[in-house]
């Protein structure tokens, strides 16, 4: 369906043309909503889109591409934030994950009351510092249900959370703060 | 009285199949299914001549939208040999924005070797569109 086979009668109850000008026939393809599309999501943010340009450039009313950027430019909106929403559904996962293990660090506690305070204390900072390992290898692993994530989401990762050299750094300081780095 | 907009998706199987267009992807791009009938002829009250367009003029699909004095979409109607119209909406955020969903005809898949999971997929997808067109007749 295209502006040369197919047309389309809108049918107007209950009003008068009163001036109104139909817009005039115009050609707009899959190739033409690509191009517009590279355009405009490619200005940069201090730039206004001159609307009268593209008009000419397109030969197609401003109206037209006013509304089609917008629709573009929501529909991407929406699926930003449907990304948003993976990403943060898989660091939730994360941190279920996280409580899970505080709650065995929990029994654990209970179990060595009878032990002296210095040797939980060392306890505490092994249990800490294999947390901290985990947390490594969940922000490594592949969010559920996003299938078109790369191996390692990290890297996609990285401007929502703390890098992965940083979480390894604090991991090895921990260790070599509790002498376990020599054993 | 801003004009209307209308886009049109083909929601046949065939699309599905076909590799999706290059450069920088977006919703409308992933698929060859989206049209653009941007030729819109108005229809007032005060009217006294119509103007139509015949087949001579290389005109296949024809749709009649008719709106209400408010210009809210009331009904929409399809008549072309190649489509059958499954359903329509304008968007939320625009009344004066058409969205039609349509059916071209059916054809045999060129690729006859497809994995299983997908000729399921196909198959359910046509089974739906089927129940969708036998409730419009």
């Amino acid at each position: 369906m295209d502006a040369d086979n197919t047309v389309i009668y809108v049918k107007v109850a209950g009003r008068d043309r009163e001036g109104f000008v139909e817009p005039p026939k115009f050609y707009w393809d899959l190739e033409k909503d690509q191009k517009l599309w590279l355009k405009i999501s490619r200005f940069g943010n201090n730039k206004s889109i001159d609307w009268s340009k593209l008009s000419r450039e397109f030969e197609t009313p401003e109206f037209f591409l006013r509304k089609r950027s917008y629709r573009l430019f929501s529909k991407h909106l929406r699926m930003l934030e449907h990304e948003i929403e993976t990403k943060t559904r898989g660091l939730d996962v994360g941190q279920e994950l996280e409580e899970d293990e505080d709650e065995d660090e929990d029994e654990l506690k209970e179990n060595e009351s009878g032990q002296e305070s210095q040797a939980r204390e060392e306890e505490e900072g092994a249990t800490e510092g294999a947390k901290n390992l985990r947390w490594s290898r969940i922000l490594n692993q592949k969010i559920p249900g996003d299938a078109k994530a790369p191996d390692s989401s990290l890297s996609e990762l990285s401007n929502l959370s703390v890098s992965k050299s940083a979480l390894e750094e604090a991991v090895l300081d921990r260790l070599q703060l509790w002498g376990l780095g020599e054993r | 009285m801003e004009p209307f907009i209308v886009t049109v998706l083909d929601c046949n199987v065939k699309h599905g199949l076909v590799s999706p267009v290059s450069g920088i992807p977006h919703p409308d791009h992933e698929t060859t299914a989206m049209m653009f009938p941007t030729n819109v002829k108005y229809v007032f009250e005060d009217d006294e001549e119509l103007v139509v367009e015949h087949e001579e003029d290389g005109i296949e699909n024809v749709v009649v939208v008719e709106t209400n004095a408010e210009l809210e979409v009331t009904h929409v109607e399809l008549i072309s040999d190649r489509f059958k119209q499954l359903s329509w909406n304008t968007t939320q955020d625009d009344p004066h924005e058409l969205h039609m969903r349509v059916l071209s005809r059916f054809e045999s898949l060129e690729d006859e070797e497809l994995p299983l999971e997908e000729l399921i997929r196909i198959y359910k997808t046509r089974n739906d569109q089927l129940h969708s067109l036998f409730n419009t007749l």
